[in-house]
C-alpha cells in the first residue's frame, strides 16, 4: 500500500494563510477563543519542526484537539508525517491496539491520563506520553513503510473500526467533492458539531481551511451551545448529523432566528426522517441538502430537499461516482456498490481487509443495503447485517424505524431482531419519545402502515438514547441494553 | 374476556363465538397475528411469554382467558 506524498494540503493552506494572514481561521464557541490563519501556520510550522527532529512518523491524538493544538494536524501536513485522531472516549485497550496497528514510530498525544507502563514519558512540544513501535509485522514490503496523511478510525457504529486512510492528494480531491457541491468560499462560516476523529469534522475542518472561510467549532455539541453560537457568530453552513438538527429543532423549534444565517444545511451520517426532511425543506432562505456515503467513499448521492423530494430516496450518483447493487433479492434490495474519484487510499496496514471490501479490484462494498426507485434514486434500506428473517420473511430495520419516526411524538427509534426459537428473530422496537409515550398510538400506527411481519413484537419507549461522539444514536448499545434488561419492557 | 375482547378489537380481529376453537389452526389468526397477541397478552400481564410453550398447545379463547387471569 503507497500513498501520494505530494504536501497539497499544505501548499495550499500555505497559500490561503499568506493570502489573508489576520482572517480568522477558527472559532472555539466554547471558550470564544479565535485563532488566525496566520497563527494556525505559525502552530503547525512549530509542531512541524518537532515532529521532524524526533523523527516521528506518526502522531496519535486521543481527545479533541484545543485551538493550539489544531495546528498539530496541519504540522504533519508539512511534515508529510501521519495524523491519528482518536476519540477521547476509546477505552484505554482500544488505543492500546490502535497504537500497536500503527505501522510506523509514532508518537501519542492524549488530553487524558493513561495508566499503563507502554506509553514512556519523552517530552514532546510539551505533551507528556510518546509510545515507539516495530516496524509493520503485517508486510515485509518495503513500498508498505510510506505513511498516509490521515487514518480516521471508522466509529465502529457500523462494524469494527477501521484505520481509513487519505494521502493528502487524496484528502483534498474529496474536500474539493464537497466545497464544489455547496459552493463553499472564503465568506462562509462553517460550524462543526462533530469531533476532529470523525469524518464530518475533518470535513468541516478541510472544508474552512482549504476555501479561506472560518471554521465555527461546535464541539461537545449539545442544543444550548449550537444556538448560542448559531446566534453569536452566524454561520452560514454546516453539515450536522441529522439527530443534532433534530435535537435543535425539538429544544428551539419555534425560534424563527434558529437557522436564518444558514445558506446551506445538509445532513449526513444517518438517514433523515420524514418529518426533519419535510421541516427543512420549508425553512426560509436556506438550502437543505441530504447526502449519503461512507468515509471511505466521500458523498456518493447528494438530494436538495423540497416539497418534491419528500420520498425515500437519497438522490442520484454523483459525477465521478457509480452505484450498483450485489446480490439483489426478490424486493430489487442488494448491497450497495460503490465505484468513486473521491476512493479513499485503503485501510493503513489491512491490506487483506481492504481488498476483502473491494469488488473487482474497484467497487467498494459499502456494507449498506438499497434499491433504485424508477427514476434511478437510491433507496438506502440499512445496513447489511441489520436485515433479519422473521418467519421466513426478511425486515428491513430501517423501514421500521422511519414509519414510527413518522409520529410526531417520536423523537427516534432503533429497530433490530431478537432472537426466537419459532420466528428465527423477533423486531423489537426501542423508541425515544418526547412525552409520555402511548403505545398504543405507536403500535396502531405501525400496524396501519408496516406489512405485518414488521410491526414490532416488542416495544420499548426511553426518555433518552444513548449517543455516539458523533451524534449518531449508538445503535449497538440501545441493543445490549435491552438485551441485558431481563424483565418485559414496556 | 373483556381485557381479550378489547385486545382483539384493537388488532382489528373478531372476537371467536367458540371458546374452544384454536384461532390459530382456524385460520382466524396467522403466526404474525399471533406474535402481536403475545405481545399484546405480556402488555396486559406484564410478563414474558414462553413461544415455545404457547405455540405447543391449541391457542383458544380459554386459553387466552387462563392466561390473562380471567
Amino acid at each position: 500500500m503507497t500513498f501520494r506524498q505530494d504536501p497539497v494540503i499544505w501548499e495550499e493552506f500555505d497559500l490561503i494563510a499568506s493570502r489573508s494572514p489576520d482572517k480568522v481561521a477558527v472559532i472555539d464557541a466554547l471558550s470564544a477563543r479565535t485563532i488566525s490563519y496566520a497563527g494556525l501556520r505559525d502552530s503547525a510550522l512549530f509542531y512541524s519542526g518537532e515532529i521532524k527532529k524526533n523523527n516521528i512518523e506518526a502522531v496519535v491524538f486521543i481527545g479533541e484537539p484545543s485551538l493550539d493544538q489544531l495546528g498539530l494536524l496541519l504540522g504533519c501536513a508539512h511534515a508529510r508525517s501521519t495524523f491519528i485522531p482518536i476519540s477521547g472516549d476509546e477505552s484505554d485497550s482500544h488505543v492500546i491496539q490502535i497504537c500497536s496497528d500503527v505501522p510506523a514510530n509514532g508518537v501519542l498525544i492524549s488530553n487524558r491520563n493513561f495508566e499503563t507502563d507502554r506509553f514512556l514519558p519523552m517530552g514532546f512540544a510539551g505533551f507528556s506520553t510518546c509510545f515507539s513501535i516495530p516496524a509493520d509485522p503485517i508486510s515485509d514490503n518495503p513500498s508498505d513503510k510510506l505513511s498516509p496523511f490521515l487514518v480516521t478510525y471508522s466509529s465502529g457504529s457500523t462494524g469494527t473500526p477501521k484505520p481509513i486512510a487519505f494521502s493528502q492528494v487524496t484528502k483534498r480531491r474529496r474536500t474539493e467533492q464537497s466545497i464544489d457541491l455547496f459552493g463553499v468560499t472564503e465568506g462562509d462560516i462553517v460550524l462543526s458539531a462533530s469531533p476532529l476523529c470523525h469524518s464530518l469534522g475533518q470535513r468541516h475542518f478541510f472544508i474552512s481551511i482549504l476555501t479561506g472561510a472560518t471554521l465555527l467549532r461546535c464541539h461537545p455539541f449539545n442544543t444550548d451551545r449550537w444556538v448560542n453560537a448559531t446566534k453569536r457568530y452566524q454561520p452560514t453552513f454546516a453539515i450536522p448529523v441529522a439527530n443534532q438538527i433534530a435535537m435543535v429543532l425539538r429544544h428551539f423549534g419555534d425560534d424563527p432566528e434558529l437557522f436564518n444565517t444558514f445558506r446551506i444545511i445538509v445532513t449526513s451520517s444517518a438517514a433523515s426522517d420524514p418529518q426533519l426532511k419535510k421541516i427543512l425543506s420549508n425553512l426560509q432562505g436556506t438550502e437543505a441538502y441530504e447526502i449519503y456515503g461512507m468515509t471511505e467513499t466521500a458523498c456518493v448521492t447528494c438530494v436538495k430537499l423540497d416539497s418534491s423530494s419528500m420520498n425515500l430516496h437519497v438522490g442520484a450518483a454523483l459525477r465521478g461516482v457509480k452505484i450498483k447493487l450485489l446480490n439483489i433479492n426478490d424486493e430489487g434490495v442488494g448491497e450497495v456498490l460503490v465505484k468513486t474519484d473521491y476512493l479513499c487510499d485503503g485501510y493503513w496496514g489491512k491490506q487483506r481487509l481492504w481488498c476483502d471490501s473491494l469488488v473487482d479490484g474497484e467497487y467498494f462494498r459499502s456494507g449498506d443495503l438499497g434499491k433504485f426507485d424508477g427514476a434511478g434514486n437510491l433507496i438506502f434500506c440499512g445496513r447489511t447485517g441489520d436485515s433479519y428473517s422473521t418467519g421466513g420473511l426478511t425486515v428491513y430495520p430501517l423501514e421500521v424505524e422511519r414509519v414510527i419516526s413518522e409520529l410526531p411524538i417520536v423523537s427516534s427509534s432503533i429497530v433490530f431482531g431478537l432472537e426466537n426459537p419459532i420466528f428465527g428473530f423477533l423486531t423489537v422496537a426501542v423508541v425515544q419519545a418526547q412525552e409520555p409515550a402511548n403505545i398504543d398510538q405507536i403500535l396502531q400506527h405501525c400496524r396501519k402502515c408496516l406489512p405485518k411481519h414488521m410491526v414490532p413484537a416488542k416495544l420499548c419507549v426511553l426518555p433518552t438514547l444513548p449517543l455516539l461522539p458523533s451524534g449518531k444514536v449508538d445503535r449497538r448499545r440501545v441493543c445490549s441494553d435491552y438485551m441485558s434488561r431481563k424483565e418485559l419492557l414496556k | 374476556m373483556q381485557a381479550l375482547k378489547e385486545i382483539f378489537s384493537r388488532m382489528g380481529k373478531d372476537f371467536p363465538e367458540s371458546m374452544d376453537l384454536c384461532i390459530y389452526k382456524s385460520g382466524l389468526f396467522d403466526s404474525m397475528d399471533i406474535v402481536q397477541l403475545v405481545f399484546e397478552i405480556e402488555r396486559q400481564t406484564s410478563r414474558a411469554i414462553d413461544f415455545e410453550e404457547f405455540f405447543g398447545r391449541d391457542i383458544s379463547i380459554n386459553r387466552l382467558c387462563g392466561i390473562l387471569g380471567q
